[in-house]
């Protein structure tokens, strides 16, 4: 490894930072970016590490207009750890606490788990079900952009050069909402999801008012059951109804063969995870306790 | 490579070192500073030998930029205890006979003691969770568990 270290203290610092280097690569947690550098997996190799752990502001999480806005460099251990995300977006801290090891929460970032663009990120299901935008700075100013366009690929984000996600704003679980987080892996600690998936659902008189799921690790990027979700909306909820729609969840996504299992098993997973995420939203949006 | 000097505080003691860019907090600590008491297994996160403190933080030390520890606090097993005062996990493994080859030791204590630094009185699934990321391959979990048991019930030695 050979490269420059850069780390600003404050947002102008970093922007100005990134807008005058080539060939960079942004250090949060670390966690996989140094892995990735130690064993060349970057093409081209990054002549510049930057790193943002000095910027106070990126380790924020604030509420503003009844929205949750949560600085990029928070860790997975600050996000299981935050009043405001377990008490407004519980699923959130659920997803945060499955990632890697305690170590690897410690460090490991909610940006850096986005900008990585892996396919198995286990946040991004949760944001994504929490239609999750991301606030894109750069030295001309700042835009939002929802979370499902960020992805282009495995490893690919649509951020060009000098642009950083400083923020990601979701809102709050309301009352008649539930949201629930699933993940299966080889082992209970240190596993990248075989499949992994959040799935947030809003009732009005034990109807489904609006529904989101979103999958990791079926597709070259984190997905949105767009269909499936279609499908749901405006059928009562029931216990027959998520059934079939965790069939459906299984004949709808594509995913592939690889080290971690077969494609005919994460289409038996996301069934049995479609199944039991929208059991346990619906619990939830019922306000029946879910006793673990 | 352009060295800078960083600041930092280590095992207690207010420490300087010339380091590169590239250098990592584990190779500074082992090869820089022979302090060889943190273990480099993996080198990629996933078996914790190389566990460390970072501000009171349990942190893979092959993960992190020595750069990174600039102005921050480190402690290693070498900062734990004394040869002539061990500190009270160190009692109970070597008591329970929680160390085998050894190689993890150095980071499940670090571990343990983050865990009892937050969350003083833990029950075994706790324990057994906070260590997932630190792998012992002679599979001496139970005694480990124990040993961390028993300093969180203040038993004795």
């Amino acid at each position: 490894m050979e490269f420059a270290y850069y780390n600003p203290k404050n947002m102008q610092s970093l922007l100005d930072t990134l807008s005058s280097l080539q060939n960079y690569a942004v250090l949060a947690g670390g966690t996989d970016l140094l892995v990735k550098m130690k064993e060349k997996l970057l093409r081209p190799m990054p002549q510049a590490v930057v790193d943002i752990n000095e910027i106070g502001d990126l380790k924020e999480i604030a509420e503003i207009d009844g929205y949750l806005w949560i600085g990029s460099a928070v860790s997975h251990t600050a996000l299981t750890q935050s009043r405001l995300i377990l008490e407004k977006a519980g699923v959130l801290a659920e997803a945060a606490s499955q990632v890697g090891s305690p170590q690897i929460r410690n460090k490991g970032t909610v940006g850096g788990n986005i900008c990585n663009a892996s396919p198995a990120a286990d946040t991004v299901p949760a944001l994504l079900a929490l239609n999750a935008s991301v606030e894109i700075s750069d030295q001309s100013g700042r835009r939002h952009v929802p979370l499902a366009d960020v992805f282009k690929g495995p490893g690919k984000t649509c951020l060009l050069p000098g642009q950083f996600i400083s923020r990601i704003k979701i809102r709050p679980v309301q009352r008649n909402e539930g949201a629930a987080f699933l993940k299966f892996g080889k082992r209970k600690a240190l596993a990248i999801a075989m499949v992994n998936a959040a799935i947030w659902l809003k009732l009005a008189d034990g109807v489904i008012n609006d529904v989101r799921i979103a999958f990791g690790s079926v597709a070259p990027t984190p997905i949105r059951l767009y269909e499936l979700e279609k499908w749901l909306v405006g059928k009562p909820a029931e216990k027959e109804l998520f059934a079939q729609a965790g069939a459906r969840a299984a004949q709808l996504i594509k995913p592939i063969d690889d080290i971690r299992c077969t494609a005919n098993y994460r289409k038996r997973l996301a069934q049995v995870i479609v199944f039991r995420g929208l059991m346990s939203a619906w619990e939830q949006a019922e306000g029946r306790c879910r006793c673990e | 490579m352009n060295k800078e000097t960083i600041c930092f505080i280590l095992n207690g003691q207010k420490t300087e070192v010339d380091v590169e860019p590239t250098l990592l907090l584990v190779d500074m600590l082992r090869n820089n500073l022979s302090l060889t008491g943190t273990k480099l297994g993996c080198g990629e996160g996933d078996c914790g030998a190389c566990t460390v403190l970072l501000d009171g933080k349990m942190v893979n030390s092959c993960l992190i930029l020595a750069r990174q520890v600039d102005g921050h606090e480190v402690l290693t097993v070498e900062g734990l205890g004394t040869y002539d005062k061990l500190h009270p996990l160190q009692d109970a493994f070597i008591a329970e006979g929680a160390v085998q080859c050894g190689f993890c030791t150095p980071g499940m204590l670090l571990s343990a003691k983050a865990l009892l630094d937050e969350n003083p009185q833990p029950t075994r699934t706790q324990i057994a969770r906070h260590i997932s990321g630190n792998l012992c391959r002679c599979t001496g979990y139970a005694k480990i568990i124990n040993a961390i048991e028993k300093v969180a019930k203040g038993q004795p030695v």
